[in-house]
This record gives C-alpha cells, sequence and structure tokens, in this order.
C-alpha cells in the first residue's frame, strides 16, 4: 500500500506468504470482494466495496509494533480525508498482485476510510526478536470497486472534424476499462473557443455523420436545398437549407446501416444555424421503426446570433437492435419566416461504451482532458490539458471502454475506440485554421487502464 | 451511457460540481407543473458546501442520461440542509417555481360592472354626481334630475360621469370595449365615451352622440390608444346654465348595457359581411371568418353608427357562416366584430414578466403554450403569482366537443408547455398485481355552474348529467362549481369540463410494473417517462366496462425516479388535480 499524503511517501509491504514484512496477512485472512454493478446510473458503474483484512503487524518493540499498527491507522485514515474531507492531494492506493499472477504489473484501487473502527491490541506475542500483534482486524473503503491494471496509450493521426476518428489499443479486454483522452490541435488554430458535443464509441461505425444538404450517394437529409458555403468551413464545402415557415414542412434521413442493431438507443444531434434574432423555430422529430412510428418531444431552435452555427440535441429514442428506417423532422415557426441551415447531423448508437460529453465553451489552442481521475481525484475532470485544476462546462460522463456488442451478447473483446468531435467555432461550422481558411486538424489520444474485477 | 448530477451556477453556464462520483442518494420527482423537485446526498466537506451554496444564490441542479434531461431546477435556499460535516442534503426546485417569483397584476378584460363607480366633484371638477340619478347595476344609467341645473361653460358642465378604472401598475393597460347604449335627451344633451390617462389630463374619444330628442339606440365596437380609464359621460353642452324639467328618467337619460373592457385584441374577432343580411330570427349571416365565434357570444354588428346592433351566436354553421337574430337589415362589407381574450395570452404575458424579470429561469419561448380558445370575458389578477395566474386559467380547460382539462408544466428546457392533460407521450406495461378499490365519493355525474350577472347577482346555470354515468352507478351526484364569469355561455363551458372530468371516477389502484414500452414496443429507460404521460395496462381486459377502462388507460400524475436504484414510482392521476390520486408502483425493469 502507498502512502503518497505530501512529502511523508512510503510504502507498507503485506505479504501473507511469510515475506519479511512488518505486516502479515493471515493465511486465510482476505481475499478482495467482487464488485457487483451498480443499479445507479450515476458515475462509474462499480460501487464502493468493504474489504476486511486480518493480519498480524509486527516490531522489534512492542512500541515499535503498535507504531507499525498506527502508521496503518493513519493511512487508511488518510484516505477518508482524501474521500470525505478533500484535504490531501493524493489517497493511499492500494496495490494488489496475486502470487503467480501474468501481469507484470499491480492492479490498484483507492482506499477511501474505516468500514469500521478498529481497536487497539489487547496483547502481545513475542516470536524470536519480533514483538507481534496478532489477529488485527481492518475494516475499509474499496472505492472503485474495479482492481486497476497497466495502461495502453494510443495516438491517433491528424483529421478535421467532425470524424469519426478511430484508433485501435494494442490489447484486448472485457471488462470496462477507463479512458483518459486527450484532444489537442495540431497547429495552431483560429482564435476563439469552440463548442459542440464530444461523442466516443468503440466503433466508429456508431458515430454517424449525415450531410445536411441532399446528395446522391447517401448518408444525408431528404428535403433540404444544398447551398454552397466555403467561406464558413461547412463539411464538404456545402449545407443544406430550409426555410421554416408557420406550415409546418420537413426533411428526413432514410437509414440503410445494419450498424443500427447493436445500439439499443439512437441520439440526434444537428450542427444547424437559425438565421435569425427573433424568430424561434420547433423542431418535431418522427421516427420509423419496422413501420411504427415514434414521435419525439419538440425541440426549440432559439434564435441567438444569426451568424453562428450552434450544436442542438434533437432528441434520443430506443431501437432496442432494430433497423432504423427514417427520422423525419417536421419543423414551423410560431410567427415570421427564417432560414435553417444544417451542416450536418450526429446520429450516435448509444450502448454502454458510448459516452456523449456537451461542451458549451472550450479552449481551441491547447489540449483538452477528460479523465475519470479514479486513483487521484474523488470527481472526473474535463478540462484544459495544461492546466490540471480548471473546469469546463461540460454535461456528461468520461469514457468508459467495454469491449464490443453484438446483438445482445455478452461485451466482447474489442480494441478501436473512435471520437466524434461535433465542434463550431464562432461563425465557422468546424474549428478553423489560424487563417480562418480551412478546416483546423486534430489528434487525440487514449489511455486504456484495464480493469479486472477479479485481481489476477 | 452513464448519467450525471451536476450544480451549476444560477445561469447555467458555469458547473461548479461535477456530483456523479459522490451522490449516495438522488431522487428526481416529476410533478403536476414538470419537473417537481430533486433530493440527493453528497459527499461535500463543509467549506465546499459554504463556497458553492451559501456565495451564489440560486444554483441550477441537473440531472442527465446523455442529452436527455432528467431533470434540472434550482437550489433554494432554506432547502440547503448540512446534515454533518462531510454530507451535504440538496434539495432543488423545478423551474416551474420560477411563476412564484413575482407577482402579477393586469386586468384583461372585464364585464362587471361593480367595478365601476361614479366620479365626484372632488375628483374631477365639473362633475355634478348629485344632480343625476346614476345607477349601476347589469347596466347602467345616467339620468339627469328634475329641476336640477346643468351646463354653465366649460369650466362647470356638471357633468354626470361613471367611471371603471384598471388596477395600480397593472401591466396592460384598456384598448378595447365593446357596449349597447340606448340615449335620449333633449339637443344639447350629449352622451360620450372616453378613454382616459389616470390624472384624466389625456383623453381619448370613444364614441361621442348628441342628443335629438329621439332614442338613439346602438352598439360600440372600438380599439383606441392604451390608457388606463374609462369614462362614460352625460353633460349639457351649453355655456349658459339650463334647468332641466322634465321628469327624471323620462326623456333624457343613457342607458348601457353589454359593456366589455379589454387590453388586449390579440383574438378580437374583425371580420366583415360576405353577402347582405336581411332582419330576420335565427338567420344565416355569411361572414369572411367565424374563427374564435362560439355559441352564445355577443358580437356587433355594424358597431359605431346608427344602424349598429349586439346579436347573439345561436349557431355556427361552417368557417364562414353563422346564425342569429337581427334587428335590423345590413350590407355586405359592414362589420361583425367582438372582443376575445383567450387563456394563451395571458399565460404567454406571464412568461415575458417572469423571463423579464429573471432571464436564466425561464426561457422567453411561447411557443409550447397551446390554445385553450376559450374566451375570458372577467380576467382581472391583482397581486398574485404568475402561476397562481397560470392555474387559474389553465383550470377553464377548453371548449372542444370534448372538454379537456389543462396542464401547465416545464421541464428540463425550461420552457413552459400548456396543453391538454394525458397528451405526452403514451407509455404500455403489463401489471403484475392489481389492487383496486373504487370511491364514489369523488363521482360527479350532475353538474350545474355558479356565475353572477353584470350587477354581481349569483346565478345557476342549467343542470348537465351526464346519462350513461347516472345509469352505471344508479345514482345522481350533484355538484355546483364557481366561475368567474357574467356569462351563462362561459359558465356552461366549464361546467362541461367539469363534469367531463368527473363523471367517472378512478379507482384506487396498486400496481407493480417492471418495464416500459411504447406502442411500437420498444423499451425505453424508466426515466423517459414524465407526468401528463398516458400509461396503458394492457394485460388487463377491456370489456369492464367504463370504470376499468380507465384502469387500463391512465394518466401519469406524479413519477419518482430514484437515480440510485433505478427505479420509478408513479402517481396516476384522476383529471383533475384535486381528485385523489392512485398510486402504481413501477420497479426497475
Amino acid at each position: 500500500m502507498a502512502n503518497l499524503d505530501g512529502a511523508d511517501e512510503s510504502v507498507l509491504i503485506m505479504s501473507s506468504t511469510g515475506a519479511a514484512t512488518d505486516y502479515q496477512l493471515k493465511w486465510g485472512g482476505w481475499g478482495p470482494r467482487i464488485a457487483q454493478l451498480k443499479t445507479s446510473l450515476l458515475g462509474f458503474p462499480y460501487p464502493v466495496v468493504t474489504e476486511e483484512w486480518t493480519l498480524n503487524i509486527r516490531g522489534s518493540t512492542a512500541a515499535i509494533a503498535l507504531a507499525n499498527y498506527e502508521k496503518l491507522i493513519r493511512l487508511i485514515e488518510q484516505g477518508f480525508r482524501w474521500w470525505k474531507k478533500r484535504e490531501i492531494a493524493q489517497p493511499p492506493v492500494l496495490r494488489y498482485q496475486i502470487k503467480g499472477s501474468d501481469l507484470s504489473t499491480y492492479q490498484k484501487d483507492v482506499i477511501t476510510g474505516f468500514a469500521r473502527e478498529p481497536k487497539a491490541p489487547d496483547d502481545f506475542t513475542k516470536v524470536g526478536d519480533f514483538y507481534w500483534i496478532m489477529d488485527v482486524r481492518i475494516a475499509f473503503f474499496r472505492k472503485n470497486g474495479l482492481w486497476l491494471g497497466a495502461t495502453d496509450t494510443q495516438s491517433s493521426s491528424t483529421f478535421t472534424c467532425p470524424g469519426p476518428n478511430a484508433l485501435t489499443f494494442t490489447t484486448t479486454h472485457v471488462k470496462p476499462c477507463p479512458v483518459k483522452v486527450t484532444i489537442t490541435p495540431s497547429a495552431s488554430p483560429f482564435s476563439g473557443s469552440l463548442s459542440g458535443v464530444i461523442a466516443f464509441s468503440n466503433e466508429a461505425s456508431h458515430l454517424i455523420h449525415v450531410e445536411g444538404r441532399p446528395i446522391a450517394s447517401g448518408g444525408d437529409l431528404t428535403g433540404t436545398t444544398n447551398v454552397t458555403d466555403t467561406t464558413n468551413l461547412a463539411t464538404n464545402s456545402a449545407i443544406g437549407r430550409v426555410a421554416a415557415t408557420t406550415t409546418e414542412g420537413n426533411f428526413s434521413y432514410t437509414s440503410t446501416l445494419a450498424a443500427y442493431a447493436n445500439g439499443d438507443h439512437v441520439a440526434i444531434y444537428a450542427n444547424l444555424k437559425n438565421s435569425s434574432t427573433t424568430v424561434n423555430v420547433i423542431i418535431r422529430p418522427e421516427v420509423s421503426i419496422g413501420g411504427n412510428t415514434m414521435v419525439l418531444p419538440e425541440v426549440t431552435i432559439l434564435a441567438k446570433n444569426p451568424a453562428n452555427p450552434q450544436v442542438v440535441f434533437l432528441g434520443i429514442f430506443p431501437t432496442n437492435g432494430k433497423q432504423l428506417d427514417t427520422i423525419t423532422f417536421y419543423y414551423r415557426t410560431v410567427s415570421g419566416s427564417i432560414n435553417i441551415d444544417i451542416d450536418y447531423l450526429g446520429i450516435f448508437l448509444i450502448n454502454a461504451f458510448t459516452t456523449i460529453i456537451a461542451i458549451p465553451a472550450l479552449t481551441n489552442s491547447v489540449g483538452t482532458v477528460i479523465d475519470h481521475r479514479l486513483l487521484t481525484h474523488p470527481t472526473p475532470f474535463v478540462g484544459n490539458a495544461s492546466v490540471n485544476a480548471s473546469l469546463y462546462n461540460y454535461t456528461g460522463n468520461p469514457y468508459v471502454f467495454q469491449g464490443g456488442y453484438v446483438n445482445g451478447t455478452e461485451p466482447i473483446a474489442a480494441t478501436d475506440l473512435a471520437v466524434f468531435l461535433m465542434l463550431t467555432q464562432g461563425s465557422f461550422w468546424r474549428p478553423a485554421n489560424a487563417a480562418g481558411t480551412a478546416a483546423h486538424t486534430f489528434v487525440w489520444s487514449a489511455d486504456r487502464t484495464i480493469g479486472y474485477l477479479v485481481p489476477r | 451511457m452513464r448519467g450525471q448530477l451536476s450544480i451549476w451556477n444560477p445561469a447555467g453556464t458555469t458547473l461548479l460540481l461535477d456530483c456523479s462520483e459522490i451522490t449516495t442518494s438522488c431522487v428526481a420527482r416529476d410533478g403536476e407543473h414538470g419537473n417537481e423537485s430533486l433530493e440527493a446526498e453528497i459527499d461535500v466537506p463543509f467549506h465546499i458546501v459554504f463556497n458553492f451554496f451559501q456565495q451564489l444564490g440560486a444554483l441550477q441542479v441537473r440531472a442527465n442520461w446523455g442529452g436527455y434531461g432528467i431533470f434540472r431546477g434550482r437550489l433554494e435556499d432554506p432547502t440547503q440542509i448540512i446534515e454533518t460535516d462531510v454530507s451535504l442534503k440538496i434539495v432543488a426546485l423545478g423551474y416551474w417555481s420560477a411563476f412564484s417569483d413575482t407577482f402579477y397584476t393586469a386586468m384583461w378584460s372585464i364585464t362587471d360592472l361593480s367595478l365601476f363607480r361614479t366620479i365626484s366633484k372632488l375628483e374631477l371638477f365639473n362633475r355634478r354626481p348629485e344632480r343625476y340619478e346614476i345607477k349601476i347595476s347589469d347596466r347602467i344609467l345616467i339620468v339627469p334630475r328634475k329641476n336640477e341645473q346643468f351646463g354653465g361653460g366649460a369650466s362647470d358642465l356638471k357633468i354626470g360621469s361613471v367611471v371603471y378604472n384598471i388596477p395600480d401598475d397593472s401591466t396592460k393597460e384598456i384598448i378595447g370595449i365593446s357596449f349597447d347604449y340606448q340615449f335620449i335627451a333633449p339637443t344639447n344633451w350629449i352622451f360620450q365615451c372616453n378613454a382616459a390617462t389616470f390624472d384624466y389630463a389625456t383623453l381619448t374619444n370613444v364614441l361621442s352622440v348628441n342628443a335629438t330628442g329621439a332614442l338613439i339606440t346602438a352598439s360600440v365596437n372600438a380599439t383606441f390608444t392604451a390608457r388606463n380609464r374609462i369614462v362614460f359621460d352625460l353633460l349639457y353642452n351649453s355655456g349658459v346654465a339650463t334647468t332641466y324639467t322634465g321628469e327624471t328618467g323620462d326623456g333624457a337619460y343613457v342607458d348601457i348595457s353589454n359593456v366589455r373592457v379589454v387590453t388586449s385584441t390579440t383574438n378580437r374577432i374583425n371580420t366583415t359581411l360576405t353577402a347582405n343580411r336581411a332582419a330576420g330570427s335565427n338567420v344565416t349571416a355569411t361572414v369572411g371568418s367565424t374563427a374564435r365565434m362560439y355559441i352564445g357570444q355577443k358580437l356587433q354588428i355594424n358597431a359605431g353608427t346608427a344602424t349598429s346592433e349586439t346579436v347573439t351566436v345561436l349557431s355556427i354553421g361552417s368557417a364562414t357562416q353563422f346564425n342569429a337574430t337581427f334587428v335590423n337589415a345590413y350590407t355586405t362589407g359592414q362589420a361583425v366584430q367582438a372582443h376575445v381574450v383567450y387563456p394563451d395570452e395571458i399565460i404567454k404575458d406571464c412568461i415575458t414578466t417572469v423571463n423579464t424579470l429573471n432571464p436564466t429561469q425561464i426561457i422567453a419561448d411561447t411557443s409550447g403554450v397551446g390554445s385553450q380558445a376559450i374566451d375570458l370575458d372577467n380576467a382581472v389578477f391583482e397581486d398574485v403569482t404568475c402561476a397562481d395566474v397560470i392555474n387559474d386559467v389553465i383550470k377553464r380547460g377548453d371548449a372542444a366537443t370534448t372538454p379537456k382539462v389543462w396542464i401547465a408544466q416545464v421541464f428540463d428546457d425550461q420552457k413552459l408547455l400548456v396543453k391538454q392533460l394525458g397528451t405526452g407521450r403514451a407509455w404500455v406495461t403489463d401489471i403484475e398485481d392489481l389492487q383496486v378499490v373504487r370511491s364514489l365519493t369523488q363521482l360527479f355525474n350532475s353538474i350545474y355552474a355558479i356565475y353572477k350577472t353584470a350587477d354581481n347577482r349569483k346565478m345557476r346555470s342549467p343542470v348537465s348529467a351526464n346519462a350513461p354515468s347516472v345509469t352505471k352507478f344508479g345514482i345522481t351526484r350533484r355538484k355546483g362549481v364557481q366561475v368567474d364569469t357574467t356569462s351563462e355561455t362561459i359558465a356552461t363551458q366549464y361546467r362541461d369540463v367539469y363534469l367531463a372530468a368527473y363523471q367517472d371516477p378512478i379507482p384506487r389502484a396498486s400496481v407493480k410494473i417492471t418495464f416500459i414500452e411504447d406502442n411500437a414496443g420498444l423499451n425505453y429507460k424508466l426515466f423517459a417517462v414524465r407526468s401528463n404521460d398516458q400509461i396503458t395496462f394492457r394485460n388487463l381486459p377491456a370489456i369492464l366496462g367504463i370504470v376499468y377502462d380507465k384502469i387500463r388507460t391512465l394518466v401519469i400524475k406524479r413519477r419518482t425516479y430514484d437515480l440510485i436504484k433505478d427505479e420509478i414510482t408513479v402517481d396516476l392521476e384522476s383529471n383533475l388535480p384535486s381528485i385523489d390520486q392512485q398510486l402504481a408502483r413501477v420497479l426497475k425493469r
């Protein structure tokens, strides 16, 4: 167990094998508990577990044995101070590796305090040159439930928004693995902040880019008008346009993708622009699956800055692994008329392996980190890579990689992770280069920390 | 995809704390008015509690699943409870509560003549009410007294006046009026109607009629620049004072009736005859549009002219034809007018009021406010919260063939929705067990409305009964319902809304459910269920009759979602908020 409380760093080594250590787990005195998936909707998918040790603590004198006992107590208390009182920078980390493990590194979790009060010894046993405090019982909380092992880091090549862009880990693993993601502009960008949505999935095919303009090759909207827009860096240099009036009109997206069988929900986001300062537009999506129609709640596209596109959440609906046929978007104004321009839709297949984070304002010149920080902080971090303390405004959770998904079976081993950067910048449909003349490029990297329910 | 609980600054622009990893309990409730409350316990040290919750006002709390908003509301100071030194219990209320942030004072429409009064000499120097018989009952009568002296120059005209003042600081000002009058007097007498400012300094003349010695009968429907008062004057317009020697009430009086004063013309009927209309009883008139007309409504025909009159709509045959009894003959192009005030106008003004006061609480978008399309002839609000105003007008329901109750809700987009009860999304589920207790205490299958005339006399409408309900239950339970109107037509509209809601009592039911599907058979997350949605228990037979049909499909009044246990509880609603709730337990899938 590593003590990282300020400068007083030390390591307490325990053993149940008789190795020379001041802390000796009794034979049969501990086996890690296996966490169960929590029902909670919030946060990391595994709950705190309660561990209980029975161990013997030694010292060359009775006073040293007691001091060693106290050191252990202080460490666990340190976990409480870190978790509950936020007093220190880092928590005590419990490292564990079983004899015969095929792993080259320890597996880790953090301790967050006592589950029950320990008690002082009522007797000493002297064996040879050592004093032993026998049968000490320590019950404590282990925060993450999951044992975190080695980190697999991969970096992408450069790409432009929105993507998707995928990278491949070198190892396969089916259990949940927290992933720390860093997204970095690859060159000097245009000034001004970015905003929009960042989506992650273990399948690039689950992050679908649908052109707003009608094109012949599919993957587009029907019912919009093709309008060239190179000035604002529209994807493929054009956008789709509809004229919204008080009379309801519609445009639609027809899917031919079998990938929908691999999601249990579908979320729809749009990169669009309401060209008015006063006229709000109402959009009402209707979804057709297997001949049945679902009517989603209305969404208001507020008239704000008419020059700037905005990323808007249009709705989410279940597919239960069924093929999506058509999404029809009905639109109207309450009064007045205005054009709605659409660069593209982001249609995301949602399952346990998808994360969507909405970020209203993102610094464009430095990297952005999205991290659970499971071994270092009580709360996640979405922020500036160069300033670890600042948060961005965001909704959503950091990513948990959990292998693949095929038609409702158990998760399977998978190695890919894809990102979809649905970001706008001022009047640009996409982040711009320094001159404002071309779409800006990004690179991203992912640190996947292997998680083990049963330590190896 | 995992969920998130987060705390933001009051404007919702700065994230202060992502609580997702440190929340130990969290329950979000939807209620009658949308997102109702969220209660959570969060492991937060005291100093962080202090920083976040004592300095920044009504912080915003959000619970979401990706882009799907489960709850959005605001922390209110009295509900922040620090239970221990390391735990914070928060109670956030949904943004409907923003409608209670301010009081609302506005007059929209009146027909109640008890709100009129005479003007004394002390108030206006040239008024002499004591020289007139002035009676305000279901009509306004101004009659010069025999042997009193009138006229005498502009500074001493000895005018008899009746005035209506809008409430002080009303956010709306008078811009329209309609009335009928009968006026007879010798020459030099003038009857006039003016719209005035509070200090009478600025007048807008609505009507001025010179007496001819003969009876003048006419109707007025006018609009004008916004003013604070309506004044009816009868005066002898001469610089030479003259004694009136006729008998009081015989040969000189003005009789004003069917008065309606409004502060909105958004839904005013202002169309024209598109065919000549001869006088006749229950005859068809053809107009440009019958939009916003209703049976029993009073229409001013050719208003402001010598051959004007007010008719009552007897039936509406089409989008361009209605029936009424006409005393006079009219020709194509002559005006057909009526003042109409709809509830959605008032509700939208409440949105504007709240958004202006606190722009971060309720968005200004009014597109979610549906129109109940019922006329409110008496709508005056003084020092009541906007929440009370909205509740007051939505309870009036609508005038559909089967009248419906309406509901006002605010969810995570901070946008007010006003629509019919039960018009949310439709869900289907199976129940595993069922207990039903049927109660007659909330059964009312025979209703009459209680309203008042323009002179404040309490009236009772004809009784309306639902025969199938009376037959089914073998008992007639009769109830009178109060409605603020002087129109029997409007009163009976509300009577019918109430009857439709109460004629079939909903049994108290307790059910267990394990999943939620839509009509296409797709499974949804349990938190997708919201209040005002409908839920159908498909494994109950539909053939059990009226009562049990109401068990099969019910409206969800309250949804409680536990984000930690992933469980929902739904209270299944009766058709009016005051009816006992039914409780159904929905277990997690």
